[in-house]
């Protein structure tokens, strides 16, 4: 269970990063995006 | 190869821990809270003009705007609902709360637009920016204007409570979410103290109104840009952890995904809007931004250069055997934890699971 959950932390960690190379990428597609 | 390695360690280690430390550190020192009156000390409440922008939430406003014109506010109030083009029934729904709510509709511009035609229809001393989808908490609306007070404050954010963080959730990113939110929320906290935020929370907020500045069109982080400007220009905005507004956590990896995308899109996109950020003299919070918002944006960047440097230099010491070692070690546990979260979305799914109810 600890591991699942460091394991999850973790993944979550790397989706972020990712996010930011995604990020700058969508930024032309931004205006469709509603909050 | 060795320069890119302990570069991109340094980053990293700057940016989650020493930043943190730094920063923890500078806000004992300064102690610079907001002379903030206590509620009950208040002699006289600045209006306020609540403005929340909706396109098709006729499902959620009967709730939310119960919420908003019950909740206690002791000075004048307003609630004005922006309808941006919407084609349900949000017309309606607004429309049975009488005088008590205003309806300005804006033909489908994005959000930006409709914010900035709810505070052009707004009259109250004080701009209190709502999503429809979550709640305020009781005296969140005292809570925000008890510290304007200060005429040093041009902002206050609030504090956006996540299901997770109650380990009340079917999010299957839950863990992750919760542990990043808490350690978002002590920096936020300490910016405040420190001087001011970077930024608000989009779900609660609040502006003094003269400072409000039209949004560019496909602004994509109103939150950030209004409230920066307002740093840029001398005020300060603050952190409020009384005023709550309760949500809920990304249901899955894909939704939080999309979320960050946005949110970080919008990082790059504010630096072109406001270069102004990066000019040290002219950003009374520069070292907090570099190291805090655009230390996220190097990050990534960083990662790829310790990965492929270690590996790289592997053969050239123990250290970098280590390193290399250490992070593909950590990418792999990533890789499960990825794994996991699509197997238990996957399942919830076939069992008609109800990822992404409340369950508060």
């Amino acid at each position: 269970m600890a591991l699942q959950r460091a394991a999850r932390v973790a993944f979550m960690f790397v989706m972020m990063n990712f996010a930011v190379v995604l990020g700058l990428f969508a930024l032309r597609r931004g205006r469709e995006v509603w909050k | 190869m060795r320069t890119i390695f302990w570069l991109s360690i340094a980053t990293i280690a700057y940016v989650y821990v020493g930043y943190p430390l730094l920063l923890a550190a500078w806000a004992r020192f300064v102690r610079r809270s907001p002379r903030r009156v206590p509620i009950a000390a208040v002699a006289s409440w600045p209006s306020i003009s609540i403005v929340l922008a909706a396109r098709n939430e006729a499902a959620r406003l009967p709730a939310r705007l119960t919420n908003l014109l019950t909740i206690p506010y002791r000075g004048r109030r307003e609630v004005i609902v922006v309808s941006d083009g919407s084609t349900d029934d949000t017309h309606e729904v607004v429309s049975a709360f009488g005088h008590a709510v205003r309806l300005v509709q804006v033909p489908a511009g994005g959000k930006p637009a409709a914010l900035n035609a709810g505070a052009a229809a707004a009259t109250g001393d004080i701009l209190v920016f709502a999503d429809a989808r979550q709640e305020f908490s009781t005296d969140a609306l005292q809570h925000l204007a008890a510290n304007f007070a200060d005429p040093r404050v041009g902002g206050v954010t609030g504090e956006l409570v996540l299901d997770a963080e109650e380990q009340a959730t079917d999010s299957t990113v839950g863990d992750g979410l919760s542990l990043y939110w808490r350690y978002e929320k002590s920096l936020r906290r300490n910016e405040s103290t420190v001087w001011s935020t970077l930024g608000a929370t989009g779900a609660i907020y609040a502006l003094r109104r003269q400072l409000w500045r039209p949004l560019p069109e496909g602004t994509l982080l109103d939150d950030v840009l209004a409230p920066m400007r307002v740093v840029l220009a001398g005020w300060r905005i603050v952190f409020e952890e009384e005023a709550r507004a309760y949500d809920r956590a990304s249901p899955d990896a894909e939704a939080e995904s999309r979320r960050k995308v946005r949110t970080l899109a919008g990082n790059y996109q504010i630096l072109k809007q406001e270069p102004r950020l990066l000019v040290p003299i002219v950003n009374p919070v520069w070292l907090q931004y570099m190291s805090h918002k655009v230390g996220r944006l190097v990050v990534p960047w960083a990662l790829l250069g310790s990965l492929f440097s270690s590996a790289g230099l592997m053969f050239d010491g123990w250290v970098y055997a280590c390193a290399f070692g250490v992070q593909t070690l950590f990418y792999i546990i990533a890789a499960y934890g990825g794994w996991s979260e699509h197997r238990t979305r996957r399942s919830a799914r076939f069992s008609g699971g109800a990822l992404g109810e409340v369950t508060r």
